[in-house]
């Protein structure tokens, strides 16, 4: 028996190991089947304590927005494409007299169709994950924009300055000033190498709020996480900045707002 | 034979080969307790139900990968429920709300699953009292120690750390605490 890794089973159980130590404790647990019971013991309990906790419904319309994601997602699932099966349905049983040139020949020509179709798989499973991310996104900013649009959320205007007159937004405060959402259209492209960066300015100082991402449109929409509550902030603005953004703003200030 | 007559290992069986309805039976058990689960992890019950749907989507597109015989559905349900909590919570780099307990009167304003079965409600809550009877029994020293790891994911050098207490306590205190939690739950006859 291993002490020092011994010590770490209670943690792996708990799930509260780095993965250096997991990967240790994994080596260890297959080289003795004594440990692995012992550990699977720990995982029983340990499993149990999630329902230590006190259950709480989750909405109605989680459930079913679920369930719709899943039901268009349904379908048979397909068995694993397998190669050696697909060979040996067509591959000739002795004595059947196909050549071997022309065996060789369908052993090529079978490798490229499966090497084929396990890519067409392969793509399909990425886009399939990046539909599942982007659903997980709008989702979130539905969440956000809902959040946003309850009642006592401050509305302040935000104007382009002489170098971007057509700019304009709107920054969306929750009421409990925890969060905010800043809008902005006609923003003018930028030159390679440059960004926009959107500043709180609190009394005569201003601070970088994060990195505006402008659409081809000019279109802007930013989630701002920093304390946005009454009075911890007397202005706002956008500057343009070099790429990864400034400690303080270095460029020409093209939008500003004011909260009086 | 309805799906609410199978077992959790059966219903998985039907989930791997695409059949939803077998998805929203397994839903109906457990939701209830992954989301007790991620709102005592994240305190936000925006992001406790994203964790909820997340977590039972993830059930079902990796519904082939779950083995019977590497131990109970649960275990590997709540485990998918609890690592993308604690993954959640460190990203957000602050700390949560305080844990979302009994009682608390922001659960009045959650609209309840009509479908809710009220005899496998009765039964979670079973379950829920005695588990955390066996918890709450535990030295609060040894407590201490299992919910920073298992609800906050913190590592026994981060427990040390914050308890200001040398590693080797820490390590003989949640050995200590799993073993009274399973003698406790042994004696309770809990047997999953």
């Amino acid at each position: 028996m291993n002490e020092s890794i011994e010590e770490l089973l209670p943690f792996y159980a708990l799930g509260a190991l780095t993965d250096d130590e997991r990967k240790q404790v994994e080596a260890y647990i297959a080289a003795d089947p004594d440990a692995r019971a012992r550990l699977e013991e720990m995982m029983r309990v340990s499993s149990a304590l999630s329902q230590s906790i006190e259950p709480v419904d989750p909405p109605a319309s989680l459930k079913k927005s679920l369930m719709d994601r899943v039901r268009a997602d349904a379908r048979p699932r397909r068995p694993a494409f397998n190669l050696s099966q697909l060979l040996a349905s067509f591959w000739p049983r002795p004595g059947a007299g196909l050549s071997p040139v022309i065996a060789l020949l369908s052993l090529v020509l079978l490798i490229a169709v499966g090497g084929w179709a396990i890519s067409l798989n392969n793509e399909v499973t990425r886009l399939r994950e990046e539909t599942s991310a982007l659903r997980r996104e709008l989702m979130a900013q539905r969440k956000m924009l809902a959040q946003i649009a309850a009642p006592g959320a401050r509305i302040i205007d935000i104007s382009g300055t002489e170098h971007q007159p057509n700019a304009h937004g709107q920054f969306i405060a929750r009421a409990d000033g925890s969060s905010a959402v800043l809008t902005v259209t006609g923003l003018a492209p930028l030159e390679p190498g440059q960004v926009y960066q959107f500043w709180l300015i609190r009394g005569d100082t201003p601070v970088s709020a994060g990195l505006l991402e402008v659409d081809e449109d000019g279109w802007a929409v930013m989630q701002i996480t920093a304390d946005v509550s009454p009075g911890s902030f007397n202005a706002i603005g956008v500057s343009v900045e070099p790429e990864g953004g400034s400690e303080l703003p270095t460029g020409d200030i093209v939008m500003l707002g004011s909260t009086s | 034979m309805s799906n609410d007559d199978l077992n959790d290992e059966q219903l998985m069986t039907l989930a791997a080969t695409g059949d939803p309805a077998a998805l929203e039976t397994l839903y109906d058990r457990y939701a209830s307790a992954v989301m007790g689960l991620a709102l005592k992890i994240m305190g936000d019950r925006a992001i406790a139900e994203e964790v909820v749907q997340e977590t039972f989507w993830r059930v079902w597109r990796n519904a082939d990968s779950f083995h019977a015989g590497r131990g109970p559905f649960p275990g590997w349900l709540f485990g998918i429920a609890r690592n993308l909590s604690i993954d959640l919570w460190r990203r957000r780099k602050t700390r949560p709300l305080p844990a979302f307990e009994a009682g608390d009167e922001q659960q009045i304003d959650l609209i309840p699953d009509p479908e809710t079965d009220v005899a496998e409600l009765a039964w979670v809550t079973v379950k829920h009292q005695r588990v955390r009877a066996a918890l709450t029994a535990l030295p609060p020293a040894q407590r201490q120690v299992i919910e920073m790891a298992y609800f906050r994911g913190l590592t026994r050098q981060e427990i040390a750390k914050v308890l200001g207490e040398p590693l080797g306590t820490i390590h003989t205190r949640a050995r200590l605490a799993l073993q009274k939690l399973r003698e406790s739950l042994q004696a309770q006859g809990f047997d999953d």
